[in-house]
């Protein structure tokens, strides 16, 4: 370490280094006798060292009574509210659990929902409804701007055996009374 | 072997909420001097930015490593408090800048705070002070630059080595270094005279 080899800023950070006793005794040793040789710097030395006392002129404030139990209480919101947001984090990782359970309701409703729908025509396995989806069939064949003229001339009603249809609905008003 | 503090943390980290009372006792005085000395002696909330550390340290207990001081990582998440407080009322400044240029014009807007470097004074602090030293002193580091003020705080006030300094501001060492010289010029320039007059005698002694 040589102390004039270095630049005025490499020197003065060293200065400062040895004022606030960041340098190892060797080094702080080294500085000292450098500065007994230059009594310029040793000025400059003493007037920062002057310059670091003053700043025990800025005194703080004594710390409030109030302060401390005030932390608890923020620390007590803190709690709560983190108590809050590690529901909605368990929520999350409850979240596959509750799509699952989700899912499964909503198949087990459609699957309900089908069967109901199924059973409703199977029951009527007999003529009425074989004609009514040959109806359908029929209607869905006919193309769109002939579909006014066929309804309208009755062709298509026409093609129901309407006595079979009242048995039928004779039958379940019987069974249903 | 862990010190006390270490020993405190691994306590509250493992659920004992009296050993957090007790580093806020024991903490609380050098968290609000850093607080006050860094965002300066005008700052009105230094409490409220205090307490923020303290439920930041409760929140966040989990992230400290016991190889480092409890102290270091108290001021760095300090620093990070001061920081956000800075910003804050940075963004405030300009949002209300913004606005008045908006409505006056640029010729009225307000000044940019004073820059040190070229050795300007301070503005004076409005506060009835009895001590004339202590109101200059004060207003000197408040002038200081943001960096150079925390860095000088910390090693002055605080009583923190350069590397503690360097790890609290998450700098290096080399940084540090460079701060505390460039805070020192700012300082010697801004209370040259009261420097002058602290010399004189021993300048007299000597000559």
């Amino acid at each position: 370490m040589n102390l004039d080899l270095m630049s005025t800023e490499e020197r003065r950070e060293l200065l400062n280094a040895y004022l606030d006793g960041e340098l190892s005794a060797e080094e702080a040793l080294e500085v000292s006798t450098w500065l007994d040789g230059n009594p310029g710097a040793l000025r400059e030395v003493e007037h920062l060292r002057h310059l670091w006392d003053l700043l025990e002129h800025y005194e703080d404030e004594p710390v409030s009574e109030d302060f401390a139990p005030g932390v608890m209480r923020a620390v007590g919101i803190e709690r709560t509210e983190r108590g809050g947001r590690r529901v909605v984090q368990m929520a999350w990782y409850r979240r596959p659990i509750a799509t699952a359970a989700a899912v499964l309701v909503a198949v087990g409703a459609t699957v309900f929902v089908m069967n109901h729908q199924k059973d409703e025509t199977v029951v009527p396995t007999t003529e009425v409804a074989r004609q009514e989806t040959d109806v359908v069939a029929l209607l869905e064949s006919i193309p769109a701007d002939q579909l006014e003229d066929v309804l309208l001339n009755g062709d298509v009603l026409l093609s129901i055996d309407d006595a079979a249809l009242d048995a039928e609905y004779d039958e379940e008003s019987v069974l249903g009374g | 072997m862990p010190d006390a503090d270490q020993v405190l943390m691994r306590r509250f980290q493992e659920g004992d909420e009296s050993a957090f009372e007790v580093l806020v006792h024991k903490y609380q005085g050098l968290v609000l001097s850093l607080v006050r000395r860094y965002l300066g002696s005008r700052f009105s909330g230094v409490e409220d930015v205090a307490q923020q550390v303290f439920v930041r340290v409760f929140r966040s207990k989990m992230t400290y490593k016991p190889k480092a001081k409890v102290k270091t990582w108290l001021y760095s998440i300090t620093v990070n408090a001061c920081l956000n407080e800075i910003r804050r009322l940075r963004a405030e400044k300009n949002r209300r800048v913004n606005t008045f240029t908006a409505v006056f014009g640029d010729s009225t807007g307000e000044e940019p705070p004073p820059v040190f470097e070229d050795g300007r004074s301070p503005t004076p602090s409005s506060d009835a002070e009895s001590d004339e030293v202590s109101v200059q002193v004060r207003t000197a580091v408040d002038a200081l630059p943001e960096q150079q003020r925390l860095a000088l705080v910390l090693t002055r006030f605080h009583g923190c080595s350069y590397e503690d300094v360097a790890e609290s501001m998450r700098t290096t060492v080399p940084a540090v270094k460079s701060l505390l010289t460039r805070a020192r010029e700012n300082l010697r320039k801004i209370l040259r005279s009261l420097v002058e007059a602290q010399n004189e005698p021993s300048t007299s002694e000597g000559s």
